[in-house]
C-alpha cells in the first residue's frame, strides 16, 4: 500500500501573524505632493485632510506610517503603492 | 499655441500641437526601457528594509514584479496608442484625445517617466527646483522634460481628484 509523503508546508513564523506590522512610505524627491495626496486616498481610503497630512509627514519628516495591522494586509498595501511607484515597505512595529 | 480642453465625457483634448512636444510626449517610454539599472532598481523597490526578510524578498521578485512590470508596461503603451492616434490639423499642428478610461495610463506612464529621468540623471533636490539651463545639454533637456511631464501630471490629478 502506497504510503502518503506528509506534505511540507511553508507557514509564516507565528510571531509575525500575531505581531502589528506598519506600512512606510518614505520620502521621494521626485513624486508630486498632489500625486501622493491622491494615491493615499485611493489606496488607502484617506479622506483628502488625512491624504495631505501624510503626505506632508513623508515629505517633512522623510517618512510616515500610513497603516498598521496584519503581515498580510500590509503586504496588500505596499504591492499597490508600489504599483503607483510609491517608495514603500512594511516592518513589524514595535509591541506596545 | 498647445491647449488641452476636458471634454464632457471626461476625456481630454490636447490640440495644436507642434511637433516639439509631440516628440517628447513620444519619448515618455524611452527612459523607462532604457535598461539602465538604477532606473530598474527605482521602479521595483525591496518591500522591506529588514535584512531578515529573505523569504518576502524571494516572494516579491518572482511573483510581485513580474506583475508590477506588466502593469507599468500596459501603462505605457495606452500612451503610446493614444499618440498614434493624433491626427494632423491644417496648420501642421496636431490633437490627440486621452480618453477618461486612459487617464490612469497617463498618470503612470509620465510618473514612470520622469522617476526614470531622475535616475539616469541623478538630480539632486537643487536641480529638481531649478529652471532647466540649455537645452542642447542632454541633462537640462531631460530637467525640462520631467517638469513638462509633471506639470501634465499636475493637470490630471486635478480634474481626477
Amino acid at each position: 500500500m502506497a504510503t502518503l509523503e506528509t506534505p511540507e508546508i511553508e507557514t509564516k513564523d507565528k510571531s509575525d501573524l500575531d505581531s502589528v506590522w506598519s506600512v512606510i512610505v518614505h520620502n521621494d524627491p521626485v513624486n508630486l505632493m498632489s500625486y501622493v495626496t491622491l494615491v493615499f486616498r485611493r489606496v488607502l481610503g484617506f479622506s483628502r485632510e488625512k491624504a495631505e497630512r501624510h503626505m506632508l509627514e513623508v515629505h517633512n519628516k522623510g517618512r510616515s506610517i500610513v497603516w498598521s495591522g496584519s503581515r498580510e494586509q500590509a503586504e496588500l498595501y505596499v504591492q499597490q503603492l508600489h504599483a503607483h511607484l510609491l517608495l514603500a515597505t512594511l516592518e513589524k512595529a514595535p509591541p506596545p | 499655441m498647445t491647449t488641452i480642453k476636458l471634454l464632457p465625457d471626461g476625456s481630454a483634448r490636447f490640440d495644436h500641437v507642434g511637433d516639439d512636444l509631440y516628440q517628447i510626449l513620444c519619448a515618455i517610454r524611452e527612459p523607462v526601457e532604457s535598461g539602465n539599472p538604477l532606473v530598474e532598481s527605482r521602479m521595483f523597490p525591496q518591500p522591506s528594509e529588514d535584512s531578515g526578510e529573505d523569504d518576502l524578498l524571494d516572494d516579491w521578485k518572482s511573483l510581485v514584479e513580474p506583475e508590477l512590470h506588466d502593469a507599468f508596461l500596459a501603462a505605457r503603451e495606452s500612451v503610446a496608442a493614444d499618440l498614434r492616434g493624433a491626427q494632423w490639423n491644417a496648420d501642421g499642428s496636431r490633437h490627440f484625445i486621452i480618453p477618461r478610461s486612459h487617464m490612469d495610463n497617463w498618470l503612470s506612464a509620465l510618473n514612470q517617466a520622469r522617476l526614470a529621468l531622475a535616475e539616469i540623471h541623478q538630480f539632486t533636490d537643487e536641480d529638481l527646483s531649478r529652471s532647466p539651463g540649455d537645452l542642447e545639454d542632454p541633462t537640462e533637456f531631460a530637467l525640462m522634460r520631467m517638469s513638462l511631464y509633471g506639470s501634465i501630471q499636475e493637470w490630471i490629478v486635478a480634474i481626477t481628484s
